[in-house]
């Protein structure tokens, strides 16, 4: 099969040598932003994977080719965006990786998951730094996609229950932490926040009169 | 002797910055086959077979008092990352950091059975910014090279000087317990100040903690300060 493979994630790109080596993989074009995927010639493709991908592809391309991602959730929670951080900070340790079919807007919140479809899961640990995070979302993200090209084309879609309650995405201000906060949060739930938030995301901060004070990194010891 | 005779040097030492030091130094073109002794335990076994040739003795990062037997026998100098007679004793980055020093120097003492308080050779400006341990051993390496290419270019034509350490300061080696963190300090303490409380216990050291009332522990591994611009 001809895929088109679409990631600029640093822990996404990574995932490229296994789908290149899969046997089922007649040919591979790679893209880093949607203006190169548009430029391809969709029709000549029979698959798109993508990788850490978070806008929405539009129907032009949803419409036009089978897409399909991953996504470190159990979908339909927190699908709205930073489902790492949103997890963590509600003291889930042990998620799902799921494959999700890319869809065009039908006028829902929803990115671009709106049918609510996934086909493959692996469990996800959330413990740890985010560097050891992302390294197995890399690890997990070829599992997912070996699992789904061994399948391909009788691959079997499971529907996702919906859910109503939309869990906001973060934006880099939630990243500060006010003097109240080293009070009165405990340890651990101040170690999950400054873990969530290191690198490649808006480290936690203590912000003052004379600047900010990053933390961007740390470790826990439990008693 | 002339100044450009070769000198037969011994370089002691076993923390990770002053192996980086004696790496590069060794390359000096004065130097006749450097001896490297790694650690105490080598230095021992060696001390009873050296020879009346060595011209120096090289001490970098050195944490044992030296026999008075040696250093009456031999020349033998040590490097201290502080501006000697300031900040002698134990950790010297440490103390100063906290102390908000960021440009301090490295000196070449002489070892005497007193820690730290031989007279001064040669100092050398030492940077002490950077937002690791890690960054701030690489500005002591740099200095730390400077001053002993000066020593080894120059000795023996260079004298001592008298270090007068009722102008110093002397400091004990921090306690791995003084590395917890106190909650009230992020209420009272400038920002800087905390930054460099963190930055000074980074890697290889025992880090900045908070600890809560179940005894558990967050340790502070990497920090950075921007300051706001005027």
């Amino acid at each position: 099969m001809d895929v088109i493979f679409l990631a600029y994630r640093d822990w996404a790109v990574k995932v490229l040598p296994a789908i290149e080596k899969h046997p089922q993989v007649k040919s591979l074009a790679v893209c880093r932003t949607q203006e190169e995927l548009r430029s391809l010639p969709l029709e000549q493709f029979d698959l798109l994977i993508t990788v850490g991908w978070s806008q929405e592809l539009g129907p032009e391309i949803a419409n036009a080719i089978t897409a399909i991602g991953v996504h470190c959730a159990e979908l339909d929670r927190y699908s709205y965006g930073t489902p790492i951080q949103n997890q963590i900070l509600d003291g889930i340790r042990v998620t799902k990786h799921r494959i999700f079919k890319f869809t065009a807007g039908d006028g829902s919140p929803r990115a671009h998951t709106h049918t609510c479809e996934y086909s493959h899961e692996v469990p996800l640990d959330l413990s740890g730094n985010m560097e050891d995070i992302l390294e197995q979302m890399t690890a997990t993200s070829k599992v997912l996609f070996n699992m789904y090209l061994n399948d391909y084309p009788n691959v079997t879609w499971r529907q996702w229950e919906k859910e109503t309650f939309k869990r906001e995405p973060r934006v880099p201000k939630d990243s500060r932490l006010t003097k109240d906060d080293l009070l009165r949060m405990t340890a651990s739930e101040l170690y999950d926040f400054m873990r969530c938030l290191e690198s490649p995301y808006p480290n936690a901060y203590l912000e003052d009169e004379t600047g900010r004070l990053f933390f961007n990194r740390v470790s826990f010891k439990k008693v | 002797m002339p100044a450009d005779k070769k000198l037969k040097i011994v370089f002691c030492g076993y923390r990770t910055w002053a192996l980086s030091v004696i790496e590069q130094i060794s390359n000096h073109p004065r130097l006749e086959s450097p001896v490297f002794l790694n650690g105490k335990e080598e230095f021992d076994e060696a001390v009873s077979e050296f020879g009346e040739d060595i011209d120096v003795l090289v001490f970098l990062g050195w944490s044992w008092i030296l026999p008075e037997a040696i250093t009456e026998r031999y020349t033998c100098v040590g490097v201290h990352p502080s501006d000697l007679p300031n900040f002698r004793g134990g950790s010297p980055l440490q103390h100063q950091i906290l102390a908000g020093i960021t440009d301090s120097k490295v000196s070449l003492f002489s070892l005497s059975s007193k820690l730290d308080a031989g007279g001064i050779w040669a100092r050398e400006p030492l940077d002490l910014t950077g937002e690791s341990m890690e960054v701030v051993f690489s500005h002591l390496v740099t200095a730390s090279l400077n001053l002993l290419n000066r020593f080894i270019d120059e000795f023996p034509d260079i004298e001592p000087e008298i270090q007068i350490l009722s102008n110093g300061s002397y400091f004990k080696r921090r306690l791995e317990g003084e590395s917890r963190m106190d909650r009230s300090v992020f209420l009272e303490a400038p920002l800087v100040d905390i930054y460099n409380f963190i930055r000074c216990l980074t890697a290889p050291y025992p880090n900045a903690y908070l600890e809560d009332e179940q005894g558990n522990r967050l340790f502070f591994t990497g920090i950075k300060y921007l300051p706001k611009q005027p």
